[in-house]
């Protein structure tokens, strides 16, 4: 799993469900979970936790111009591409951290993926896990 | 119903600890402790036993006083109606199988009871070997089956499955939870394999320095409350199938099996029998209606 | 020649009679030495230990003041129960059990010791007295220690020399067991009957060895199985 060490700088709650911001490497990521700070005691502004989510969630884009849903969007460097027959595993320097890919080989190929390429990050809000850092 | 309360001083290598604990069990229940080694698990259930004795206490088990150190009560472990499975199963090597459980049986051995018995750990075959020409899966049967002759109110079992291997103690887990059904023994297991008190108990204490930090259902017990993923379970795993860049993880839950990928990474932090934890956001799941 | 076999006679009764009541003494003895921990077990180890090199002659000595109908144990013993200790068989039977303890003590203390202790505390568990759970269950279990004991202390009883002649002299058919019997032959330069006395002994104590060997590698392999 990928983990990244963040604070809390925003929470917006809607019945049961709040949208998270956390920062982290100065950037900001969003994080839609079924939790309200009533429910859950690590849900308050400056709290320090980790973001969680898996290589199989994580989308790798390049040149990426024209809208897009997805908010967590963070720039990187290809470090390494580990390549599979079907599944490829490519290791993302995100401002020191590495994050790691799991995207399919026919993307890394049409997408001409290679170590040192400047890409962009991307995971859904509600791909991403919230825990309590102690 | 039992309520119990003891008090006792541990000598440990650290120095002295005070084990204090203080609970209830509904009748015919199945209770866990769990904690770490040296928490004071095995103590705890050698005071109720009777094998040791605590500085100051109260057990009362369906109505009947076993200690009462302000009254001065307190019963030999002979006078108290337990079961007793320990950890190196204790057979006495010099009788058959069948000699101990008749030996536990008492002056008039309940010949018919004890056929049960045997025949619901499938040990009716040996019932004329000596304990020490069986198995391990085999001795804890018979350990099991011997402390269950005398029709105790508590069974205490202490890691009663810890010596076995993997396979072995799925079998043995799932014979536990068949006896348990049958003769609805209130029973007190120790052990520190989350998938085994997953499976046969409905309730759990956690121990931690001499007391109980912790009491409630497993899953309430155990579910991580510090992350926000809305699906937890946890597991055993069963198998790893390892692939190019990503292995796939086989996990055992409750009755069923789940699949998930790990990286190669994760999967090396894995064996068979790795207790986990697998977590999910609420949103992924899609809900079909059966 | 005319051989008196009553010393080679004397020597058995005294070794059955002494072996026997060690049993009886020598296993709650030995279980109160496994079953405690404190201090005091130390003392009573090296108390009951020392015959094993103590000059038989220094054990003979002090039994010889205390069985003394002028000492007050012998006083004791003479007023109340008529019985005298010193130059009798049943003084030797006392000092032989004495002086062969740690034959028997030791090996059964060692084979309680070496059971884990979970066999006890299952037999207590299961409704059963410390008595019940000590002859169905940890005796049967350690038979090959039990057997040490008792062959090692009749082995040992038979080979007495210093103490009996402390205590017990040499009275035909009363305390002149074989090993005294030999010394008696040969200052009177019958080598004859030393010879027969003493072969006999030989003979009967490499076999009595021999037979705890054979017998004690079978029971442990018994007890393997």
């Amino acid at each position: 799993m990928n983990q990244l060490n963040g604070v809390i700088t925003s929470i917006e709650t809607d019945g049961n469900i709040s949208l998270v911001g956390i920062l982290a490497e100065g950037t900001e990521f969003f994080s839609l979970v079924i939790d309200t700070p009533q429910t859950a005691s690590y849900l308050k502004q400056a709290n320090n936790v980790f973001l969680i989510f898996k290589e199989t969630e994580m989308s790798i884009a390049k040149h990426l111009t024209g809208g897009l849903s997805l908010r967590n969007r963070f720039p990187g460097i290809i470090r390494s591409i580990e390549p599979g027959k079907i599944v490829s595993k490519i290791a993302l320097d995100f401002k020191g951290q590495l994050l790691y890919s799991i995207i399919t080989t026919q993307s890394v190929h049409r997408l001409h993926l290679q170590v040192g390429d400047h890409v962009e990050g991307l995971v859904k809000t509600n791909e991403i896990s919230i825990m309590e850092a102690i | 119903m039992i309520r119990i309360q003891v008090r006792k001083t541990l000598s440990m290598s650290e120095g002295e600890k005070a084990l204090q604990i203080e609970t209830s069990l509904e009748t015919g229940s199945f209770t866990a402790i769990y904690g770490r080694s040296g928490a004071g698990k095995t103590t705890f259930l050698r005071l109720l036993a009777g094998l040791i004795q605590p500085e100051q206490g109260y057990i009362e088990v369906d109505g009947q006083v076993w200690l009462d150190t302000q009254k001065k009560i307190n019963l030999p472990p002979q006078k108290r109606s337990i079961g007793f499975v320990f950890q190196d199963f204790a057979l006495f090597p010099n009788m058959t199988v069948l000699e101990n459980l008749q030996y536990a049986s008492g002056n008039k051995p309940d010949q018919e009871f004890i056929k049960q018995l045997l025949t619901m750990v499938s040990m009716e075959k040996l019932a004329h070997r000596k304990p020490t020409t069986l198995s391990g899966g085999q001795k804890q049967r018979i350990a099991l089956a011997r402390a269950l002759v005398r029709r105790p109110s508590i069974l205490l079992l202490d890691e009663p499955l810890s010596a076995l291997d993997q396979e072995m103690r799925h079998k043995l887990r799932e014979e536990i939870h068949l006896l348990h059904r049958q003769f609805q023994t209130t029973t007190l297991l120790v052990s520190h394999d989350l998938a085994e008190i997953y499976r046969l108990a409905n309730k759990v204490l956690i121990i931690e320095e001499g007391s109980i930090s912790k009491s409630g259902k497993p899953d309430e017990v155990f579910s991580e409350k510090r992350l926000s993923s809305k699906i937890q379970l946890t597991g055993e795993v069963v198998r790893i199938v390892p692939g190019e860049v990503v292995y796939i993880i086989e996990i055992l839950t409750g009755n069923s099996i789940i699949k998930t990928i790990a990286t190669k990474e994760e999967a090396e932090q894995l064996a068979i029998g790795s207790q986990v934890m697998v977590f999910s956001k609420a949103f992924n799941p899609i809900i079909k209606k059966l | 020649m005319n051989i008196d076999y009553g010393p080679l006679l004397l020597t058995f009764q005294l070794a059955f009679t002494t072996t026997f009541f060690l049993l009886i003494l020598g296993i709650p003895l030995a279980s109160f030495l496994a079953g405690i921990t404190h201090k005091s077990k130390s003392i009573l180890e090296a108390f009951i230990s020392l015959p094993l090199v103590l000059p038989p002659s220094v054990l003979g000595f002090y039994l010889l003041l205390a069985f003394s109908p002028t000492g007050w144990l012998g006083s004791f013993l003479e007023r109340v129960f008529d019985i005298r200790l010193v130059f009798s068989f049943e003084g030797l039977v006392v000092a032989s059990i004495l002086y062969s303890l740690p034959f028997m003590v030791q090996p059964i203390q060692a084979g309680l010791e070496a059971l884990p202790a979970s066999l006890k505390e299952a037999s207590y568990t299961l409704g059963k007295s410390k008595l019940q759970t000590m002859f169905q269950v940890l005796l049967p279990n350690i038979k090959p220690a039990l057997f040490s004991g008792i062959v090692l202390s009749f082995a040992h009883t038979i080979g007495e020399f210093g103490l009996v002649l402390m205590i017990g002299g040499n009275i035909p058919e009363e305390t002149k067991v074989a090993s005294i019997a030999i010394y008696d032959e040969v200052e009177t330069l019958n080598y004859e009957a030393a010879h027969v006395y003493s072969s006999i002994l030989l003979l009967l104590s490499f076999t009595i060895l021999l037979l705890v060997y054979i017998i004690n590698k079978r029971l442990l392999n018994y007890t393997k199985e």
